[in-house]
């Protein structure tokens, strides 16, 4: 016993040291990261105010450029593509045309529908014999909604005859991977590229290469920030500031102007996750005195990491009645955080749309885990408009730098749930033919 | 002369030790021993095996770290002796078990060995080596050849020669003549008597007390660690030497021999049996009976001994208690058990507690349906730690908190437990005090009362006439006499054996093929393993070629201008930081926080180097990546040679302290660098990005200065054997700690190339190249063990992953294609690169040879 | 016994002895952050699950550790298995069954490969099982196809991997707890577990005891890789939607989780308490720290530090008299130096 006693005593002491030294290193830390940010913060000026210098040049050259027409067809595709009805001056004139272009290609014979599949399931393929190469770069094409925006994409391309070769590469969210598949694209003679950035500016010198080397690049779902269009010839951007104001108050709404507010982002720090919390901040405080942000959460927008990141919320004890994220899939993983810890789950408005979050939202509807949830649309159509802005810059079109998409934010609906479809499905908002998405789904 | 000479003049005294003692744990391997040793005198250290002999070599040379006392070599008293020390002021050292290192040619061993101020330049050793050999009498060495070529006599010469050779101040030899033979160990005494007259203290340590007498003036002996004091040799004898050594008991009581009615049936019969280093031999052996193997050292007892229990697949029959054995098993399940001399590596576990050592192989009877009881197992410990006078605390210790003695009846407790009908003991005594060795000499014979057979390896004669039934005497691998024990004395055995020694040799004998080349395959094998280099290159641009040209057959972009350049420019970071790994992988060690250094060294110039002119923003950056690596190398050096934590893990640790360092200053990827030096990065030569150019020739230049300086060959040696390398001067815990700050500030450097391509500070870039940074070099021939590949491989390797991660992107191939190339050709690398891989298939093979030759003679037997 | 004795036990330091009082530590740290306590049902019903999950993968790597070996294919085979049950089961609850079998004929498969390649060629363990993960990584991607099935795991899975006993207690836990005294009962109590601890910690003794040394130690990376197979299906139903991702937070933390229980990487014996508790760790450190509302940039260099700084402590602890003598050669380094200097 005596011995025990004193090497336990030893122990208790080198450890408390050891504990005190971690301690230290945190506080330093602490007050390193504190001054980092706030040189960040000013770096970042600079580059905004070039994004929004480059924007209004799009719009300048927006009203010079000639019209497309809105058809009934093509009305009704844009309201599926929003989940609400289609309000004029939503789209930009270069989305109307991508919504043409888009009636035109769910109109699939068979043996179009056949060619789309099998190009869907490789990595490259021939859709035509036009000369131009076609290549998309995705940062990470691992879940369903990349897989169905890589189809919305090839229906697009095979509306212009121009293109021949389509290359898909994927980078598994690896960012060195990504530049070399940026890269290789160029060196094979890619000239039209579409990517989804998932690293933001640091895939930009890759961009700049393969641009000087003679491709046309659009950025589908972004914006990059500091990307000038001699890295991105166009880029189909949510203007993330706005969508962070319209989910506060979507959030104002659902509350009733009252309560406390968690933000939650994708990894800690990423350019749109600042973004939108600062204006939603900005928004709650000049607009709902008695609404407040009372935890912020990191994520990596994988479902193991929103788990995560909800029960350090749920232990820090901080009353939240509402989760605004800016991705709808893992929001599932935060509802059964929830009702792990015997918690009534918050209300929920994410950004994108997921059939699982649907049917796990219409399942415990007059349950006591009953909650709110508000998403917006799937916006895998953005790549179709990439797509056509990239073929008019290529037959000497002027195409606007940044291309902004209508950000609406919609109750929760059992209509909006699909039956059958994998919950990563991203709702009916997709506009590729049901027949094919049950041809992809079932290829697996 | 063990009286301390205050007023001795310094000049006169080569070596002065005072009070020097140690202690391993409980264990007290030396007591404060002193010893003065003059000029030109040869004094002799005589001790039986486990006395602390080797101890106190090891602490005169440096090896050993001494608990207190001092030592002081000609004037100068070392406050902390290392080798190196020790050597630069004169002191040198043959060991025990050498110090040669068998992937060296044996210019390259004797120059290693040799202090610095007697080495010629590098690239004059061989002339230089061939000349030094045949003043010292072994000029018929080839200088060129592989140090593992040599027999275990020539390498022993080869020592002892590089040691003299050196005109040292203090010659010391541990055993060093263990592995000659009567005309080695002839020359050798000679070379002493040689260095003596020149005005050097010899100091050799032995258990041969012959050879005391030949050379020696003066004489100290050494008895379980106490200094029995020092005598001139002319005032003592054999006699009264054996005495000190084995205590005041000096005729240690061995049981009585086996009376013929004890003696009963065969239990092992061996015919024709042959394996690495004896054979054929035809042996058989009765239960009761003990029989001991003479021998002088490495003459092929133990090899025999392993035959007989058929480890290591040696052809001819064997048969045990009437069952044909194939292997190992076999021979265990007919009741056969081999107890190694290796007692820290093959006979003990030395992690697990005294209790489960002893019951191990009982497990099946202390079990019901797979469950071992309690009450059973402690009954068996009990019983073996009283039945076997085992001396412990607890059972629950681990055998390392015994002396040798009991150690080693840990392991014969265990071995005789399962109660065997044949035990294969080698040195069962080695390193075990006279009490114990009594009390083992008593249970093995009561075993054989009781039945079992012994065969013994031992290389104290008088323990095989005192213990043993019959003696039979192996030279170079056969069977050359049998004596019986009964009028047998230990001057007869050695006889015998001396006797064969200067006796005919035939053409086939065992000992003498491992010099001679082997025709065919033998001999194309060995060409490889002295240039493995060569080959492993040459592989690694086949495939090279062999992918490109399919790549370029499916698709005609892969040539391009441009795709070239694009794969070049993509391959040189992982080049870079290959590189850096290599630098690590070379001495032995690794160190998997590379690429958070290099991705930290991006986010740094993100901050730093934000804007200027290619020149001065390049000078800028390698200035923070080396600046950075040296305080990362530093730290990792500091957790790995300071604290002694694995390499693995210190550097695991440093990971994530790089990676929160550089996550926090750029929690995302942010900020700019300068475009100028980004620019002028990607600026190429031909169809080659200029860095690249750069890095190839630097490659070229550190290959040249590994393969062809003095420096290089330690740096090589290092990493072929680290203990060694410590031994012959080198410096290993400096080179390895460099070796991290070389590596870290490398892949810094390597940061400075990937800004290139990513050209904004994120610190996430890193964690692609954990494992790239790994499997490069290990694509370019470098070893996890040490001492292999070059850099140039480094850059082959990278760029062949890169040429296969592009896989995808040129041909249009599913990407999954891409991660089986990648893991398929490290595997094939590995195996290719591996020579214990070739070997452990061929055992296999070989093993299931005999076991299907065997089922089909007993098949036939049966018909 | 005399004093020297039990001065010399005193000093030996076990891993229970240090990562004993680390977690105590941690534990009282921990109920002081967390803001409801750390025994609220709401804080471990969202701690436990997890941590029960990488308890059960670091227990699989142990068994690799404990024969000297490194298993660096641990993302890919947890990762795979996340695959298979989507792939297999399509979702539903009558291909769940199926789907675990596919997943342990997939493990024992990948054990075999690791072990034979390992033990049987005798190759390094740390580049093979580099390698085998991205062999596992591309036949993974050959299977799973472009798209799978489904992605949701069969909802029997999720909802059994996400209930609880009692009070916040899930049976994750349970599993947990029981695979650890399982894994201890086995290693020390059953005849084929002794002989794998036997034959890990000393191969040569082993096989010159009569075991069957090389077949156990390749089992320790069948049984490694069943273990992991076992975290991936759990932290499948634990997520249930498990990605490409699931695997990767295990790679450096289940060798940090064993190497902070207190296992040597030059192999022996290896306990899984002692592993439970270095996970136990690590895990809440994170967690206390995630809390705290640290970044992660923070949180790894914490890691890092604590796992640097607390073997260095066990080193200082074991080592008294080294560290004694490297102070005093820094204290007096320059005394002795002078003279060679000069000469």
């Amino acid at each position: 016993m005596v011995r025990k006693t004193m090497a336990g005593r030893w122990y208790l002491a080198l450890l408390m040291l050891a504990l005190v030294a971690v301690l230290g290193v945190v506080a330093a830390g602490c007050g390193g990261g504190g001054s980092s940010s706030s040189s960040e913060s000013t770096q970042s000026e600079p580059a905004e105010e070039e994004g929004a210098g480059s924007a209004e040049e799009g719009e300048a050259e927006d009203a010079s450029a000639g019209s497309a027409e809105v058809t009934p067809a093509t009305e009704e595709l844009m309201s599926k593509a929003i989940g609400v009805p289609y309000e004029e001056g939503e789209f930009e004139e270069v989305g109307i045309e991508a919504f043409n272009k888009a009636a035109e290609s769910l109109e699939l014979t068979p043996a179009q529908e056949k060619l789309a599949f099998e190009c869907w399931e490789k990595s490259s393929c021939t859709l035509g014999s036009g000369e131009l190469t076609l290549g998309v770069a995705d940062g990470f094409g691992g879940n369903t909604w990349r897989k169905m925006t890589k189809m919305e994409s090839i229906l697009q391309a095979m509306t212009y005859p121009e293109i021949g070769k389509y290359v898909y590469l994927d980078a598994e969210g690896d960012l060195a991977k990504m530049q070399a598949n940026i890269r290789s694209l160029s060196a094979q003679g890619a000239q039209v590229i579409l990517t989804y950035d998932d690293f933001g500016t640091a895939v930009v010198p890759a961009y700049q290469a393969a641009q000087r080397a003679g491709a046309v690049i659009s950025n589908y779902v972004g914006p990059v920030d500091g990307a000038s269009t001699d890295a991105l010839t166009s880029q189909v951007v949510v203007e993330w500031c706005q969508t962070g104001k319209t989910m506060a108050d979507s959030a104002a709404e659902v509350l009733h102007k009252k309560g406390s507010i968690a933000l939650f982002g994708g990894p800690p720090g990423n350019p749109e996750g600042e973004v939108w919390w600062g204006c939603a901040e900005e928004e709650l405080s000049e607009k709902y005195p008695e609404l407040s942000v009372s935890y912020k959460g990191d994520t990596e927008w994988t479902p193991a990491s929103a788990a995560k990141a909800a029960s350090a919320a749920i232990a820090s004890g901080k009353p939240i009645d509402a989760i605004l994220y800016d991705y709808a899939e893992p929001s599932i993983n935060i509802v059964e955080a929830y009702e792990k810890a015997g918690k009534t789950p918050p209300a929920i408005i994410a950004v994108n749309q997921s059939n699982g979050l649907v049917k796990n939202w219409s399942e415990r509807q007059g349950t006591k885990n009953a909650y709110a949830l508000e998403q917006t649309s799937s916006l895998a159509y953005a790549s179709r408009i990439s797509l056509t802005a990239l073929m008019r810059k290529v037959n000497g079109e002027e195409v606007p730098a940044e291309i902004a998409l209508p950000v609406v934010f919609v109750p929760a609906d059992k209509s909006q749930y699909e039956q059958g479809k994998p919950g990563s499905f991203p709702g009916p908002t997709v506009l590729v033919p049901n027949s094919l998405v049950e041809k992809m789904l079932a290829a697996g | 002369m063990s009286v301390k000479d205050q007023k001795t003049p310094t000049d006169l005294a080569a070596l002065d030790v005072r009070g020097i003692a140690k202690a391993y744990g409980v264990v007290r391997a030396l007591e404060p021993a002193s010893l003065v040793l003059r000029p030109g005198e040869i004094h002799a250290l005589v001790g039986e095996n486990g006395s602390g002999k080797s101890t106190f070599v090891g602490i005169v040379s440096g090896t050993v770290r001494a608990d207190q006392g001092s030592v002081t070599v000609g004037t100068e008293t070392l406050a902390r002796v290392s080798p190196a020390v020790a050597q630069s002021h004169g002191a040198l050292t043959v060991f025990q078990d050498g110090s040669i290192l068998p992937q060296l040619s044996v210019a390259q061993n004797l120059y290693l060995g040799t202090p610095a101020e007697q080495r010629p330049a590098y690239r004059r050793h061989e002339k230089w080596a061939a000349e030094r050999l045949g003043e010292w009498g072994l000029g018929r060495l080839d200088v060129t050849a592989a140090a593992a070529t040599l027999s275990p006599g020539d390498r022993q010469s080869l020592e002892i020669t590089r040691a003299v050779a050196a005109r040292p101040r203090l010659l010391l030899l541990d055993e060093a003549t263990s592995a000659l033979d009567a005309n080695g160990v002839d020359n050798a005494l000679e070379l002493m008597q040689r260095a003596a007259a020149e005005g050097c203290a010899v100091m050799f340590v032995t258990h041969r007390l012959s050879e005391v007498f030949r050379v020696a003036e003066s004489i100290s002996v050494l008895r379980d660690g106490k200094w029995q004091g020092t005598h001139r040799a002319d005032s003592t004898d054999a006699k009264g030497l054996v005495e000190l050594m084995a205590g005041t008991n000096v005729d240690t009581e061995f049981p009585p021999h086996a009376t013929p009615d004890e003696v009963g049936g065969v239990v092992l019969s061996a015919r024709e049996l042959a394996g690495p280093g004896f054979g054929p031999v035809d042996l058989s052996v009765r239960a009761g009976e003990i029989v001991g193997v003479a021998g002088a050292d490495d003459n092929g007892q133990v090899g025999l001994l392993r035959g007989l229990a058929r480890i290591g697949a040696p052809s001819g029959g064997l048969t045990i208690c009437g069952r044909s054995v194939a292997g190992y098993g076999d021979a265990i399940d007919a009741g056969a058990i081999y107890l190694s001399g290796d007692r820290a590596e093959e006979s003990l576990f030395r992690s697990l507690p005294i209790r489960e050592n002893i019951t191990v192989g009982m497990l099946d009877r202390l079990s019901r349906w797979g469950v071992i009881g309690w009450q059973g197992e402690r009954d068996l410990v009990s019983e073996t730690v009283s039945n076997f006078g085992i001396r412990m605390g607890s059972a629950e210790a681990p055998p390392t908190s015994l002396s040798g003695g009991n150690q080693q009846k840990v392991a014969l407790g265990r071995v005789l437990a399962g109660e065997p009908r044949l035990l294969l003991a080698e040195e069962p005594t080695q390193g075990v005090d006279v009490r114990s060795r009594v009390d083992i000499y008593n249970l093995l014979r009561d075993a054989a009362r009781k039945g079992l057979a012994v065969v013994l390896v031992s290389s104290d004669a008088s323990e095989l006439v005192g213990l043993c039934d019959r003696i039979v005497v192996m030279s170079r691998g056969r069977l050359v006499a049998e004596l019986a024990a009964e009028g047998a004395s230990e001057q007869s055995v050695v006889d015998s054996f001396t006797a064969a020694g200067h006796g005919e040799v035939g053409p086939d004998a065992v000992a003498d093929e491992r010099p001679a080349a082997r025709p065919g395959l033998g001999r194309i094998r060995e060409l490889f393993q002295r240039h493995e280099n060569g080959p492993r290159l040459g592989l690694l641009a086949l495939m090279l070629v062999l992918i490109g040209a399919y790549a370029q057959s499916q698709n005609g972009i892969f040539l391009t201008h441009a795709n070239v350049y694009n794969l070049l420019f993509l391959a040189m970071p992982l080049a870079a930081i290959a590189a850096a790994e290599f630098v690590v992988l070379f001495v032995g060690e690794i160190d998997v926080s590379v690429g958070a250094v290099m991705a930290l060294t991006i986010v740094l110039m993100s901050e730093f180097v934000q804007s200027g002119a290619l020149i001065p923003a390049l000078l800028l950056s390698l200035l923070i990546a080396i600046l950075l690596g040296c305080v990362v190398g530093s730290l990792n050096a500091l957790l790995v040679e300071g604290a002694r934590l694995s390499p693995f893990i210190a550097t695991i640790g440093m990971l994530g302290i790089v990676n929160g360092v550089g996550l926090t200053i750029r929690p995302t990827a942010s900020g700019v660098i300068s475009p100028a030096l980004l620019e002028g990065l990607a600026k190429e030569v031909w169809v080659v990005p200029w860095a690249f150019v750069v890095l190839v020739v630097l490659a070229l230049v550190a290959d040249w200065a590994l393969r062809s300086t003095g420096t290089g060959l330690r740096l090589r040696s290092v990493g072929l054997n680290a203990q060694f390398a410590h031994r012959l001067g080198v410096n290993s815990r400096l080179v390895r700690s460099a070796a991290f700050v070389v590596a870290s500030a490398l892949a810094g450097c390597a940061g400075v190339l990937l800004s290139a391509q990513i050209a904004t500070g994120d610190q996430t870039v890193g964690a692609s190249y954990l494992l790239l940074a790994i499997a490069a070099p290990v694509l370019g021939g470098a070893s996890l063990a040490g001492g292999h590949g070059t850099f140039v491989g480094c850059l082959l390797g990278a760029c062949l992953l890169i040429v296969v991660q592009n896989l995808t992107a040129t041909l249009g191939i599913n990407d999954a294609y891409a991660y089986l190339l990648t893991g398929g050709l490290t595997i094939v690398a590995l195996l290719l690169y591996t020579s214990s891989a070739g070997a452990a298939i061929g055992n296999y093979v070989r093993s299931l040879r005999l076991r299907f030759g065997n089922a089909a003679a007993a098949e036939e037997g049966a018909s | 016994m005399n004093r020297r004795d039990v001065l010399a036990q005193l000093r030996t330091v076990t891993p229970l002895k240090v990562i004993g009082p680390g977690v105590i530590l941690i534990l009282i740290f921990s109920e002081m952050v967390i803001s409801g306590g750390l025994l609220a049902q709401s804080t471990l019903s969202t701690v436990l699950p997890p941590l029960s999950i990488l308890i059960i993968i670091a227990i699989g790597q142990s068994f690799v550790v404990g024969t000297g070996g490194i298993d660096l294919s641990v993302p890919a085979t947890v990762t795979l298995t996340g695959v298979i049950i989507l792939k297999a089961s399509e979702g539903k609850n009558s291909g769940l069954l199926e789907a675990l079998i596919i997943c342990a004929v997939a493990c024992i498969l990948i054990g075999l490969i690791n072990g034979i390649l390992v033990e049987g060629l005798r190759l390094n363990p740390l580049v093979v099982t580099l390698a085998t993960g991205q062999l596992i990584l591309g036949f993974m991607r050959l299977y799973g196809g472009e798209i799978l099935p489904a992605s949701n795991v069969p909802p029997q899975l999720a909802h059994w991997a996400s209930d609880t006993i009692v009070a916040g207690v899930s049976y994750l836990f349970l599993i947990a707890i029981v695979f650890t005294l399982v894994g201890t009962v086995f290693l020390h109590r059953f005849v084929q577990g002794r002989r794998l601890v036997a034959s890990s910690a000393a191969e040569r003794s082993a096989f010159l005891a009569g075991l069957s040394a090389r077949r156990y130690r390749i089992l320790a990376y069948v049984i490694a890789a069943l273990s992991y197979g076992l975290g991936g299906v759990l932290a499948s139903g634990e997520v249930g939607t498990p990605d490409l991702t699931l695997g990767d937070p295990y790679l450096l933390l289940s060798i940090v989780a064993v190497v902070l229980g207190g296992a040597a990487l030059s192999g022996g014996r290896v306990s899984p308490v002692a592993t439970m508790l270095g996970a136990v760790f690590i895990y809440l450190l994170d967690y206390d720290l995630r809390v705290k509302g640290l970044s992660g940039g923070l949180r790894e260099m914490v890691q890092g530090a604590v796992l640097v700084l607390g073997l260095t402590l066990a080193f200082v602890i074991q080592n008294p008299p080294r560290v004694r003598g490297l102070l005093a050669r820094l204290r007096g380094s320059k005394a002795p130096q002078e003279p060679s200097a000069a000469a």
